[in-house]
């Protein structure tokens, strides 16, 4: 539960930089998270 | 030239329906495929149920148009999604199963009583048919022939293979259509990258004017919850024929929609670089960026995008009503028994979406942006069923309720924070009056 609420926050972060980058770092963020699951998840 | 990629679509369809017909006995073989899918088909019918033709036009014309923040937007979706479905959907999934649950708002009756599930079902039907007749009409409108017969032609596709073979068809067909969906957006991105352009613009900052912290939380808070208000998507968690299946379906579901989302938004983003660059035109009306693009297109090229998009729309359309069907018969009718029923519902829910999308009415959009912010109001409940005791029938029926005003009014005044708002009081109604509901009962 502690890493999904991180990551949902650390989506918000591009809020503070004004870039065009933002859509790099919300590509890999949402990869990591996917990967994260993947391996992780015990359903 | 379209129509006979149509024909042979539908030719191709229907033959998978009439394989997926066999062996229908019950409700839960009808509505649900007997809980038998693989992970394979639960993630590529997710997908397709969830993508519609938003995608290929409403956000590539969004990026186009606003910037990297749609992006941000549509990721913030896939990442409250795979969180909440890692969370939620084993729940639910045991829950249908042992308890026999074929519509998701089955879920409220034990807990909140028939009244609830029945108001919940209604709800539904009113935030969905406006939703689903874009979907026709938008489809419609890219077959570029009359369009009276083209909504025809779009609603019989829709409605015959649910007709047919219920959920394992509209799965089959849906698995065989977004793989499709998701090859013609590469298609279209390596196209535009040779004949255009591709990269980021330098205009496309994150934030700006568009995106701003309200109107960022306004789009993406009903979009965070969809996969568990949305009952088309959430009776897909009743599908999967195991616990390893319901893993597959989340996470190939989640790899699909990054791709998709990936693709989609890098299409718009590199179709506003092509104008900055004066290689595409400027176009000032966000949902033209498509059809322009596949109007500089060859025609073979552009007519297979085009079907990808009507694709898009289909499987999102026949996923809806067949959902709002067994919501219809279970949950309204509360009849458990007769799929006869629910055929006729497939038939009669058409009708009415080819009824709408020929008055082609303005507030038809209006009414069909609103639809997820209306079925936020399911959200306390859902949460309520496994998170806290209290609350029962009149918690239920006035959280709806409330949730529900909210939606309308505040969408016809405009309020640009209108989700946030029926957000928060569906949860305060639910809170305050489930707590007055216990100490009464006690």
């Amino acid at each position: 539960m502690m890493i999904d609420v991180v990551v949902i926050v650390a989506m918000l972060i591009p809020f503070a930089f004004k870039s065009k980058l933002a859509y790099v770092y919300w590509i890999v963020l949402s990869s990591l998270y996917i990967a994260y699951k993947a391996w992780r998840w015990k359903v | 030239m379209i129509l006979w990629a149509v024909a042979i679509y539908m030719v191709v369809g229907t033959l998978i329906a009439l394989y997926a017909k066999r062996g229908i006995k019950t409700q839960e073989d009808y509505f649900l495929a007997n809980r038998r899918l693989g992970g394979i088909v639960s993630a590529l019918t997710y997908a397709s149920t969830t993508y519609s033709a938003f995608m290929m036009v409403g956000l590539v014309g969004l990026a186009y148009a606003t910037g990297v923040g749609s992006a941000g937007f549509e990721l913030m979706y896939l990442v409250g999604t795979v969180f909440l479905l890692s969370y939620y959907a084993p729940k639910f999934w045991s829950m249908g199963k042992e308890k026999g649950y074929v519509s998701p708002v089955e879920v409220f009756e034990d807990r909140y009583g028939k009244f609830v599930s029945t108001l919940s079902s209604i709800f539904a039907l009113i935030a969905l048919i406006p939703y689903t007749s874009i979907q026709i009409m938008g489809s419609a409108y890219l077959l570029g022939i009359d369009y009276t017969l083209a909504v025809l032609i779009v609603a019989f596709v829709i409605a015959f293979w649910a007709f047919l073979g219920g959920m394992k068809s509209v799965a089959i067909t849906d698995a065989v259509q977004g793989v499709f969906m998701l090859l013609m957006a590469i298609v279209a991105v390596i196209w535009t990258a040779k004949n255009v352009a591709f990269g980021i613009p330098d205009s496309a900052v994150f934030p700006n004017e568009f995106w701003t912290p309200l109107r960022f939380a306004s789009l993406t808070l009903p979009w965070f919850f969809f996969a568990l208000t949305n009952p088309q998507v959430s009776q897909r968690m009743f599908v999967p024929k195991d616990d390893k299946a319901l893993k597959r379906m989340v996470i190939l579901f989640a790899i699909f929609g990054l791709i998709y989302t990936a693709l989609v938004t890098i299409l718009g983003l590199s179709l506003r670089l092509g104008t900055d660059l004066g290689r595409f035109p400027l176009v000032s009306y966000r949902d033209r960026v498509t059809p322009t693009l596949l109007s500089m297109m060859p025609e073979y090229l552009a007519i297979a995008v085009a079907l990808s998009i009507i694709m898009a729309s289909v499987t999102t359309a026949n996923s809806i009503v067949l959902t709002l069907s067994s919501m219809l018969l279970r949950d309204v009718l509360k009849d458990r028994e007769r799929i006869v029923l629910g055929k006729v519902f497939v038939v009669v829910l058409t009708v009415v979406l080819i009824f709408f999308a020929l008055q082609r009415p303005g507030y038809i959009v209006e009414l069909a942006v609103l639809s997820s912010t209306i079925l936020l109001c399911q959200l306390p409940l859902i949460l309520g069923v496994f998170h806290f005791k209290f609350g029962g029938r009149v918690t239920g029926l006035s959280t709806l309720t409330a949730g529900f005003v909210t939606a309308v009014v505040l969408s016809l005044l405009r309020v640009p924070w209108t989700s946030i708002a029926v957000f928060f009081v569906s949860f305060a109604v639910f809170f305050g009056v489930g707590l007055i509901e216990r100490s009464k009962t006690t």
